[in-house]
């Protein structure tokens, strides 16, 4: 596995705003078409970037930015068909006949499908206190300096890296507690 | 199957981290390639820290998308605890900014009260410390400024500054209490003196600054502010978007 270089030339807020801006235009049209609201398209994509991310960072995915684009839309679809199945089962007003194929694609979704994972992971995120997020934010995602946070946060550098080493190692406490929790990691 | 560490301690984690983030030499990273190798354990982590990594930054979008969470008043008080009001407060701040963000995506040709409005999170206040005996006025008026009660808090403040020698501090306050309840002209005579000075309130006032001269439709003293404080993401992107929507604008 290699690191992410080729990915993150870019700070990842921009590479993640154009997978947006790329993708949730033809997700919206799907969803649409497909008897889905403008709020399921919106919950479809936030549900399918994680899933997609966090393969891209496990190596679960690799490839180009292009075939990301299909492999976001390919597990869309994939999600979407699941949801649509779902809610046929609980017997609501799903009008249109729900599509008996697969979503077809050239990636193997059920062998990476990492949707239980990626549920533990945020909420072990969401519980972290504003400051950690804030934090990591800024780091990660962002991309800012050590110096540039500090001086956001009126604080040394030296603190801000070692409150983002412990922000970092909560996040991991919490994610593993509640991987085993559910059986395993 | 291997078990994972119980403890990283801070020099693995940074390792890790570096090579993560591609930041290492190529020396230290063909010999933490070779460790890589030789330590399952070691390659184990590697791949939790980069699901961690991979979280940290989709839910940090996730925020930024929702909202311009990053306040920037974030950095008045660090370790300051975040009240329950303080939580709410910024819920209902971050569904505005969310509300006025569709809004303003949706219409084509932006103006500079829009983009303010956009912008704009009301200073969300200090935590209130009862133990402070000397400061009671002080922090009397904040907990009207949390409720929202702005004029109350604006009047005991007031009272203060007329005392004595006012802090910065009080000025401040009462500056953005002023710019919460849409009085801009008197929200600039407060935060002037203080955005000019050298204080700690210095940068926070020139955001609030900017943000009221957009406000009173003035982009071009609002850009001069933004562009004291590049230090604040927000304000780059502020600038950004100015120049991009009303390039020959003057105020």
């Amino acid at each position: 596995m290699e690191p992410l270089n080729d990915w993150f030339t870019d700070s990842p807020d921009k590479v993640l705003k154009k997978l947006y801006a790329d993708n949730l235009p033809w997700l919206e049209q799907y969803v649409l078409q497909n008897s889905g609201s403008g709020t399921d398209a919106h919950d479809l994509f936030q549900e399918t970037i994680t899933s997609a991310w966090i393969n891209l960072h496990t190596g679960r995915f690799s490839g180009s930015r292009d075939q990301f684009n299909a492999y976001i839309r390919q597990i869309a679809k994939h999600k979407w068909l699941n949801e649509l199945r779902s809610r046929s089962r609980k017997k609501t007003t799903v009008t249109d006949q729900v599509p008996d194929q697969e979503a077809a694609g050239i990636f193997h979704l059920t062998e990476t499908d990492n949707t239980e994972k990626a549920t533990l992971l945020q909420e072990s995120f969401q519980e972290l206190g504003d400051k950690c997020r804030t934090i990591l934010g800024l780091y990660y995602y962002r991309k800012k300096s050590l110096n540039e946070i500090a001086l956001k946060l009126n604080n040394t550098e030296n603190s801000i890296k070692t409150i983002k080493y412990r922000c970092m190692m909560q996040l991991r406490q919490l994610f593993l507690e509640k991987s085993r929790q559910h059986g395993g990691v | 199957m291997e078990e994972y560490k119980d403890h990283i301690d801070q020099e693995l984690f940074e390792q890790i981290e570096a090579y993560l983030l591609n930041t290492l030499s190529q020396e230290d990273r063909s010999r933490f390639e070779k460790q890589l190798a030789a330590d399952p354990s070691l390659q184990k982590e590697l791949d939790l820290q980069r699901q961690l990594l991979a979280i940290a930054t989709i839910e940090s979008f996730k925020l930024d998308q929702e909202a311009t969470i990053e306040n920037p008043s974030a950095g008045s008080n660090p370790s300051a605890i975040v009240k329950p009001i303080n939580k709410w407060w910024w819920a209902a701040a971050a569904m505005l900014v969310l509300i006025s963000g569709i809004w303003y995506l949706q219409s084509k040709s932006v103006s500079p009260q829009q983009l303010a409005n956009h912008y704009f999170i009301p200073d969300p206040g200090l935590p209130v410390t009862m133990s402070s005996t000397r400061q009671y006025q002080f922090y009397d008026g904040m907990v009207s400024y949390k409720e929202a009660d702005y004029d109350k808090a604006i009047s005991i403040w007031k009272s203060i500054a007329q005392n004595n020698n006012s802090s910065d501090t009080v000025q401040y306050f009462i500056g953005v209490a002023y710019l919460n309840t849409d009085q801009y002209n008197d929200a600039l005579q407060q935060l002037l003196p203080i955005a000019e000075g050298k204080g700690k309130w210095k940068d926070k006032a020139a955001w609030y600054l900017a943000i009221t001269y957009l406000k009173l439709n003035q982009p071009k003293k609002a850009a001069n502010w933004l562009k004291t404080i590049p230090s604040y993401p927000e304000a780059t992107e502020l600038l950004e978007e100015l120049n991009q929507s009303n390039p020959e604008q003057s105020p």
